[in-house]
């Protein structure tokens, strides 16, 4: 087991690698002023001579060998390169952005995944009855809405009518308190633990339930409908038949024997899923105004960014291998049949 | 068991629903602002300021010399400075080469030192030594320099002195829009101990050059702001959110708000629903949504604010037709030749078979002007005399058909109009003037050809695009920051267009004082503009500014620029 998670992460280099020169290779293909995009707020403001100018002072005249050297040479020292889109460096980007998608990731999981499980076995077990069907209606719904969709909706509604669940992540009369707590991970709900702050607390909360509810409303349905599948396969295996001959109750029977079994593929499409959200969901981040790193993502490809689109890409195959190696694990503990050789 | 989770869950509910009733007044948060809108700045320091969203960041915390009068054109208030340097008050020299500000006294610096002249001297010094490639330090360098960037340190030295109290300018040639300059957000005073303490320029000869050009990330001033406006700036998440407290030392009376908070918010439905509920203040709408926001209740919607932004047609003349794929066969017919657009004929032709007024009603509902030539509306020296183009197509007609001795009007053409793909309304523009001129001629083809920004500004700049859509906005509001771009050529888009033979006129008007003298210059400059059809002058724009009703005391800041200033600003019922 160690020496296949040091092998996987011994890979982790060669891959960024791998990855890094394929983006830079492309950003190649625009020329040195559609690059130049990334630098200036407004082309009309730039006069021929400052053009030719800028162009030499990033160096994007330069042979392909000498920029890429550069830029690796930077990243060995620690420097991603500066994001134009947020005016920071592209680690401190990261840094500030993440945090917010990790909190906004961490609470639709659950309702995802173990929400996901739990009616998916539900549906399994009552096949062909009553809640089967509503918990079959309700997922293709969910998976049939669009996230932009259902985001504007929760936001009309739960926001614009009600005026219960503003966007951002904070109100106005928190965001001051928020500044000047001791951050110790940038996720608000444990900061404000943290500090003893409850009322910024209950704020974050108000905020976080109408995008965790996106979330969660289009991301359930395809765990709920993998589950189900799965757990009717496995009900089907003889040693479910054994199980139930030697008289084990049926909640036994399913929970115990079936379900570590319809895991698996869950558990696949889970970490792929999970991999996806850390990423960012960029349609919710932008209804919500929950500025995250899927917001900075996109804002950073709108403007040619580069340094913060190859430092979004690194960041988030680094997220992808480690995502993949927990997965990897979690198949082995779920199901010890399972050896990582 | 079930009933107890139903409970609390219930109880949850109505707790979190309950905070959100907090405060339910009839102005909400009385004492803050809220500002939303899009956009990034991009610095704190105001070197780098030549945008919007980093103007109206920097603007609350740092301040000018002098300002614009409550947004208008050419009226100015002394700020950091006593007075407002004229020739009365004999802060001007006769010769209008020389300009005096005399320092005002008693104002200290939100980190308590006082302002000193020598913060005055080092600021404009240090701006000329930074002069940022495609930074706004080229209007300075253009008026203090012999040329936009220095070539020694002596040349900045000796254009700002200090005397007595007094910072002293000294211009090359006497300029009339010197003042109006000097009023924006660049010119923003900084505080020298804090610049040089954190590493900036130390202010000296002999490092001036390590500093030049230096790219925004680089500036120690990017994330440090120390100034002596009316708000300190708490924090600032770039990209995301600002916070600005009153500065309750501030020199004049303390602003009535005690907070402001600025979002940069993309998605127009969450601005929208803020403004609605009152979350927030003021909020940038975009103009297709205009009729939606003034139909709500508390809303104040105020239209046809003047701007200074004009669009336009802009006709190549010596096309360079060297691997050239936007001149077709180079020919008449099924391309168009070198000197297509060096025709009069061909240009006032083009002119008349615009229809302007169906592309403002179509694009802008309405809402912008029909400008004649290249000096804005609202400008100094504009001349209401003109009467724009018409669309006309017995007029278009009689002058494509005299072109190139009849034979533009038997052979044809094929013309590529190109312009920047991501703007829908230059798209809409090149579709009018396709559709003006192919209903005239069977034999008239337009091609438009949508060009990625940046291959678009490489292509025009080689003279490669015969005919091209864009639009100039004013850095400062003089009719010289017109003229030049459009009719020197050296011009930003009469460099384009291959146009010559006016410079001499240009340069005589901007460094000419103001006076009967100048204002004859620029309605003649305006003139040969329009007589020579130099462009489709098709467009200028009006603005609008959509805040909750509760916001009073709201004038605009800085004409040509729509951005807020929250020192005016309060918030009441009555």
């Amino acid at each position: 087991m160690i020496n296949y998670i040091a092998r996987r992460i011994l890979l982790l280099p060669i891959v960024l690698f791998g990855l890094s020169l394929l983006i830079f290779l492309m950003m190649q293909f625009l020329t040195p002023t559609q690059r130049l995009m990334a630098f200036v707020s407004d082309p009309r403001k730039l006069r021929g001579e400052s053009r030719e100018a800028l162009i030499e002072m990033h160096g994007l005249n330069d042979p392909i060998f000498v920029q890429y050297s550069r830029w690796l040479n930077n990243i060995f020292h620690g420097n991603l390169g500066y994001s134009s889109t947020v005016s920071l460096p592209v680690t401190e980007a990261i840094a500030l952005y993440f945090p917010a998608t990790l909190e906004l990731v961490s609470y639709s999981v659950i309702p995802v995944i173990l929400g996901g499980i739990w009616l998916g076995s539900l549906a399994a077990r009552r096949r062909n009855r009553a809640t089967d069907h509503v918990v079959r209606v309700l997922a293709i719904t969910g998976w049939s809405l669009p996230t932009f969709v259902a985001g504007l909706l929760a936001l009309a509604i739960f926001y614009g009518l009600l005026d219960w669940f503003p966007p951002g992540r904070v109100s106005t009369w928190a965001l001051p308190i928020i500044h000047e707590m001791k951050q110790f991970t940038g996720i608000y709900t444990i900061d404000a633990i943290l500090n003893g702050e409850f009322g910024v607390l209950l704020d974050v909360i108000r905020h976080l339930i109408a995008p965790v509810a996106t979330v969660s409303l289009v991301s359930w349905a395809l765990i709920l409908r993998l589950t189900r599948s799965s757990m009717l396969e496995t009900l089907r295996q003889d040693y479910i038949t054994t199980a139930r001959s030697k008289g084990l109750t049926e909640r036994v029977v399913v929970y115990r024997h079936a379900l570590r079994n319809a895991l698996i593929p869950v558990i696949t499409t889970s970490g792929l899923l999970v991999a996806s959200m850390i990423g960012g969901d960029v349609v919710v981040e932008m209804v919500f105004n929950y500025k995250g790193i899927g917001w900075w993502a996109t804002e950073a490809a709108r403007q040619f960014d580069f340094p913060a689109i190859i430092g979004f890409a690194l960041f988030n195959a680094t997220v992808l291998v480690a995502v993949n190696l927990l997965v990897d694990i979690l198949y082995v503990v779920v199901d010890p049949r399972i050896r990582l050789s | 068991m079930k009933h107890g989770y139903v409970f609390a869950v219930l109880v949850l509910v109505l707790l979190l629903a309950s905070t959100s009733m907090l405060g339910a007044d009839v102005v909400k948060n009385p004492n803050t602002l809220v500002r939303v809108g899009p956009g990034k700045a991009i610095s704190l320091d105001p070197v780098y300021a030549y945008d919007e969203p980093t103007i109206e960041l920097i603007a609350q915390s740092l301040e000018t010399l002098i300002s614009y009068n409550e947004g208008a054109a050419d009226d100015f208030v002394g700020i950091l400075s006593t007075e407002v340097p004229s020739i009365e008050n004999g802060l001007i020299s006769e010769d209008g080469l020389t300009y005096k500000f005399p320092i005002r006294e008693g104002v200290t610096f939100t980190n308590g030192s006082p302002l000193t002249v020598e913060d005055v001297e080092y600021t404009f010094e240090r701006a000329l030594v930074v002069n940022p490639s495609g930074g706004p330090i080229w209007m300075l360098a253009e008026v203090l320099l012999p040329d936009y960037t220095a070539e020694s340190f002596e040349e900045i030295d000796s254009a700002i002195e200090v005397e007595g109290n007094m910072v002293v300018f000294h211009l090359r040639n006497p300029s009339a829009f010197f003042l109006k300059i000097i009023a924006l957000t660049f010119c923003a005073v900084v505080e020298k101990e804090t610049t040089v303490g954190l590493g900036g320029w130390p202010g000296t000869a002999e490092t001036w050059q390590d500093y030049a050009d230096q790219p925004p990330e680089d500036s120690v001033l990017a994330k440090n702001i120390v100034g002596t406006g009316p708000f300190l700036l708490d924090s600032w998440t770039p990209g995301v959110e600002a916070i600005f407290v009153r500065n309750d030392n501030y020199w004049r009376e303390p602003a009535q708000l005690e907070r402001v908070f600025l979002y940069r918010i993309d998605e127009w439905m969450t601005r929208r629903l803020m403004l609605e509920n009152g979350d927030a203040d003021i909020v940038n709408v975009p103009r297709q949504y205009l009729d939606q926001v003034e139909e709500m209740d508390g809303v104040r919607v105020i239209r046809d604010l003047p701007t200074y932004v004009i669009y336009a047609v802009f006709m190549t003349q010596d096309i360079d037709m060297t691997d050239n794929t936007f001149v077709g066969t180079g020919e008449l017919g099924d391309g168009v030749p070198a000197d297509f657009f060096n025709s009069l004929d061909v240009r006032k032709g083009f002119n008349y078979a615009f229809d302007a007024d169906a592309f403002i009603e179509d694009v802008y509902g309405g809402d912008a002007l029909h400008p004649a030539s290249c000096v804005p509306y609202g400008m100094a020296y504009f001349d209401p005399d003109l009467d724009p183009y018409p669309f006309d197509e017995d007029l278009a007609t009689q002058y494509l058909k005299s072109a190139f001795d009849g034979q533009l009007w038997e052979e044809g053409f094929t013309l590529t109009v190109a312009f920047i793909s991501s703007e829908a309304e230059s798209k809409a523009a090149a579709e009018i003037l396709e559709q003006g001129l192919e209903s005239l001629n069977s034999k008239f083809h337009v091609e438009l050809q949508p060009i990625m920004g940046g291959t678009f500004e490489d292509e025009a700049n080689a003279g490669r695009l015969p005919a091209f859509i864009s639009g100039w906005g004013a850095d400062y509001l003089d009719p010289h920051n017109f003229t030049q771009p459009f009719m020197h050529s050296i011009g930003y888009y009469a460099g384009r267009e291959n146009i010559t033979g006016y410079d001499d006129l240009v340069e005589q008007g901007g460094a000419m004082a103001d006076g009967p003298e100048r204002e004859a210059l620029y309605k003649q400059l305006q003139q040969i503009c329009y007589d020579d059809a130099l462009s489709i002058f098709y467009a200028q724009p009006t603005e609008w500014q959509v805040s909750r009703e509760w916001v009073r005391g709201w004038y605009p800041f800085i004409p040509q620029w729509t951005i807020e200033y929250y020192y005016p600003l309060s918030k009441s019922a009555e």
